[in-house]
């Protein structure tokens, strides 16, 4: 029989004969929980007990800081979470305003604790915790990390606001309250994830917001069983509906959740996420971009038709090129068809072929562009697209015209504002070049029948997706394929 | 009823100019006044009832089970029409490289998830598909009327008037097309037969007018003569308006619509034979029951109709001829029968 190898990591440095200790942690945890559960993990009346029991519920981090302070009317302790607090305010309110014989401190947001699990829970929510004989309490000092308020890199606009949200809730609820100050906003807050117990906000208009959507984010949000997030992103994805289509909006500006709110939406803050979401989404709003509202009605309609016009580009340019090479040549005019064919006399690929490597490139370097640090990102992007797509051409490896076609989908999949459906699109693109290769024009059209087939069906928050367009709403389209002047305009999603 | 749409304008020109030559339009306008004078009498008849309940009320449940059987079966057999229509449009204007068959089952593969999507998902798309379809003959029909050559009206009358109403039995047969709009009727949200059949009757004018318009501009551009001697004249006529070489193959841009738009009636069509098949044996909704009306109705046009011809005489034969009065006769007795029963004391 082997001899038990002792417990890495044993502060004596000597030997443990404890056969798993992993399963000693393991139930000691379950066992913690069972008592916070039923309420039986109470803080020891003694100080210095009640500090050995938080800590040992902490597992004794490093990053706890503890001190003793020693009065007439006996010790008392402190203690708080390192870094997220404000040291300043303890010193304060505590050290010097309040001493600890005079508890509760002077504090903003002072509350009593009277069990571990509560203490470890206003530890970890950035709270410094003060106990004495007389009673254990903590007092709201947070003072997180934040970065300063900026505009989104990735929603950007020419006029209007230049704000940004933050990884801060509270600092979030500010920006939005800034675009509407009204008493008919409200604001709903729950814990969700069992492990990282993240605040998550619900805010929404009361008068405009529709009952039914509201029911349905209650009730979603009620369902959701989560270990933890430390995304909204991933809180969208637990909030159901289809894998495949996107129908929560993200968003990172103030000012296009006030503008959602007005219009009857429903907005999710989640903490430490400076990404908000907005329920329900259909597929006109993920088409819209804030910008279309800074700017003339006639020009933001010629860039909504443009997105909308791109989101076709994006996924059926090179299915129809495939389509109109392989199957269906006389798609294209004569001349256009010559000068193709005869670029591609000396390519060693079959179109499809050629096509699919290409997408596989231009995607390789847009990857590598993204991932890779500011001005690194840029010359990855430069080598991969200007000096390798010439070499291409030169060595006869790929035609101009496949190039050109690859490129113009890729420039149109960007005129899409929302991230997750202009990555998307990515995937049907891919899904339609085999299509079109086997049945051409015809298998194009085809499978775009059978995806709006699919995607009528599909609601966010019981709101139709493809509305106000199917199912049609007369005068719909004044805030989708158009932007018409806002003065004739009222938008309310109806279920 | 705008599903229609697709047979009005790529099919219906055709076939009225072949039948009628000079007497076209005139043929279409009378097959639009008779095509409302039939959607008028059967929304009449069926008094806001979709045909499980009209049938039932009109024959009680044995008989009814028979009447929905019946109409299964008819929709079916119009269905093998509508495969036909399909495949020898997509042969006349992409020419796919792969055969009939692999073309066909692709596309019964894609109509089945509309099928799945229901009256509310059929009326979605068809929203979608008629706007897009709608927005396109609006500015190729614009850019069409530049090329009327008033001459080409000449003459005006067919040498045989007979021909006008030779001309006027297919697309009347198809403009009377609420045959197929009331089996929707189960599934409309409760509401008063008045709007319903509004709604009925509004559609087929619709369409009438769609119709008339292409035959007029048909007629303007291309002549009798020429328009009657394909089977798609407004691909002809659509030919004629061009910008230079470029721009030679304009029609193409219009293709998909089309194309789409007649796929989508095939859903609608295998929807309403499967609904009818499936309430009639009394079955929970199966979707393999569509896939195996789909596939049936399929095997049947791709093996039975070699050529366009054919398939052209087996739809004057059996819709044209056949079903479509069948199918009036049917609703119209049933809705009658309904109402001189419900009268009885």
């Amino acid at each position: 029989m082997p001899k038990p190898q002792p417990a890495s990591g044993d502060p004596d440095g000597q030997l443990s004969y404890e056969p798993v200790p992993e399963l000693r942690e393991r139930a000691d945890h379950l066992l913690g929980r069972l008592e916070s559960w039923l309420g039986q993990d109470r803080l020891p009346a003694d100080p210095a007990q009640a500090l050995l029991a938080i800590a040992s519920a902490l597992g004794h981090p490093p990053d706890l800081v503890t001190r003793w302070l020693s009065t007439s009317a006996g010790d008392s302790f402190l203690c708080y979470l390192e870094g997220g607090v404000d040291a300043a305010l303890i010193v304060e309110g505590i050290l010097r305003g309040g001493p600890a014989h005079d508890l509760p401190p002077h504090l903003p947001e002072v509350h009593r604790l009277t069990t571990v699990s509560q203490a470890v829970s206003a530890l970890l929510h950035r709270e410094v915790v003060v106990g004495s004989r007389r009673g254990v309490w903590a007092a709201d000092v947070a003072k997180p990390p934040l970065r300063s308020i900026a505009e989104p890199p990735n929603a950007a606009v020419v006029h209007g606001p230049h704000t940004g949200f933050v990884e801060d809730l509270a600092t979030n609820l500010a920006l939005i309250r800034q675009f509407l100050a009204s008493p008919d906003l409200r604001l709903m807050t729950l814990r969700l994830g069992e492990w990282t117990q993240s605040t998550v906000t619900v805010a929404y208009l009361a008068p405009l917001v529709p009952a039914p959507v509201l029911r349905w984010v209650r009730r979603r949000l009620r369902q959701v069983n989560l270990r933890g997030f430390v995304d909204a992103s991933r809180l969208a994805m637990a909030l159901g509906g289809p894998p495949w289509l996107p129908i929560t909006q993200y968003s990172e500006r103030p000012d296009q959740v006030a503008a959602a709110l007005l219009q009857g939406r429903v907005a999710i803050l989640v903490e430490l996420s400076p990404s908000v979401l907005l329920i329900p989404a259909r597929l006109s709003d993920l088409l819209a971009s804030p910008g279309d509202y800074y700017q003339l009605p006639l020009t933001g309609s010629l860039t909504r038709m443009a997105r909308y016009v791109g989101l076709l580009v994006a996924t059926t340019l090179p299915a129809v090129y495939v389509a109109a090479l392989t199957v269906n040549p006389a798609f294209i005019p004569l001349a256009l068809y010559l000068t193709t064919v005869r670029t591609r006399l000396s390519i060693p690929f079959p179109a499809v072929v050629e096509t699919v490597i290409m997408l596989v490139v231009v995607d390789i370097v847009q990857e590598a562009g993204l991932i890779m640090p500011g001005a690194l990102g840029q010359t990855v992007t430069i080598f991969g697209t200007l000096i390798l797509g010439d070499a291409a051409i030169r060595a006869g490896v790929v035609s101009a015209p496949t190039l050109i076609t690859v490129t113009l989908a890729i420039l149109a999949q960007f005129l899409v504002p929302d991230g997750n459906l202009s990555n998307l699109l990515r995937v049907l693109r891919y899904a339609l070049i085999p299509v079109a290769a086997v049945f051409g024009f015809v298998g194009v059209v085809t499978a775009w029948i059978a995806l709006l087939a699919v995607s009528v069906k599909v609601r966010s928050a019981g709101v139709p997706y493809l509305s106000p367009l199917a199912p049609w709403r007369p005068g719909g389209w004044r805030d989708t394929v158009l932007r018409w002047p806002s003065r004739t305009q009222r938008q309310i999603p109806k279920p | 009823m705008m599903i229609i749409l697709p047979t009005t304008v790529v099919f219906l020109p055709g076939a009225a100019f072949t039948a009628a030559r000079a007497g076209a339009l005139w043929a279409v306008s009378l097959a639009a006044v008779l095509a409302f004078l039939v959607n008028a009498a059967v929304a009449w008849a069926v008094a806001g009832w979709g045909p499980p309940r009209l049938f039932r009320d009109a024959f009680g449940q044995t008989v009814a089970r028979l009447a929905l059987a019946t109409y299964g079966a008819c929709v079916m057999v119009a269905l093998i029409s509508i495969w036909n229509e399909l495949l020898s449009f997509v042969s006349a204007s992409v020419l796919p490289r792969t055969p009939e068959w692999a073309v066909g089952t692709f596309i019964l593969v894609a109509v089945i998830p509309l099928v799945q999507a229901g009256p509310e998902g059929l009326a979605r798309v068809s929203d979608l598909l008629t706007m897009t379809g709608l927005l396109f003959s609006a500015v190729l029909l614009f850019s069409a009327v530049a090329f009327i050559r008033p001459e080409n009206y000449l003459p005006w009358w067919p040498q045989r008037p007979l021909e006008i109403v030779r001309g006027a039995v297919m697309p009347l047969s198809f403009l009377g097309e609420s045959v197929i709009g009331v089996a929707f009727l189960p599934y409309c949200r409760p509401t008063s037969p008045q709007p319903l059949r509004r709604a009925i009757v509004e559609g087929a004018l619709w369409s009438s007018g769609v119709l008339l318009a292409t035959v007029a501009v048909v007629w303007g551009e291309l002549g009798t003569n020429y328009a009657a001697h394909g089977a798609y004249p407004v691909l002809e006529a659509i030919r004629e308006v061009r910008s230079g070489e470029f721009f030679s193959r304009l029609d193409l841009i219009y293709v998909p619509v089309w194309l789409g738009l007649i796929e989508l009636k095939l859903g609608i069509w295998t929807f309403v034979a499967t609904d009818a098949t499936r309430r009639a044996l009394r079955l929970s909704p199966r979707p393999w029951l569509a896939f195996a009306i789909g596939a049936t109705t399929l095997a049947a046009a791709t093996l039975g109709f070699p050529s366009v011809q054919s398939r052209l005489q087996f739809l004057a034969a059996s819709w044209t001829t056949s079903l479509f009065p069948a199918l009036v006769l049917l609703f119209v007795s049933a809705g009658l029968l309904a109402r001189r029963k419900a009268a009885k004391p």
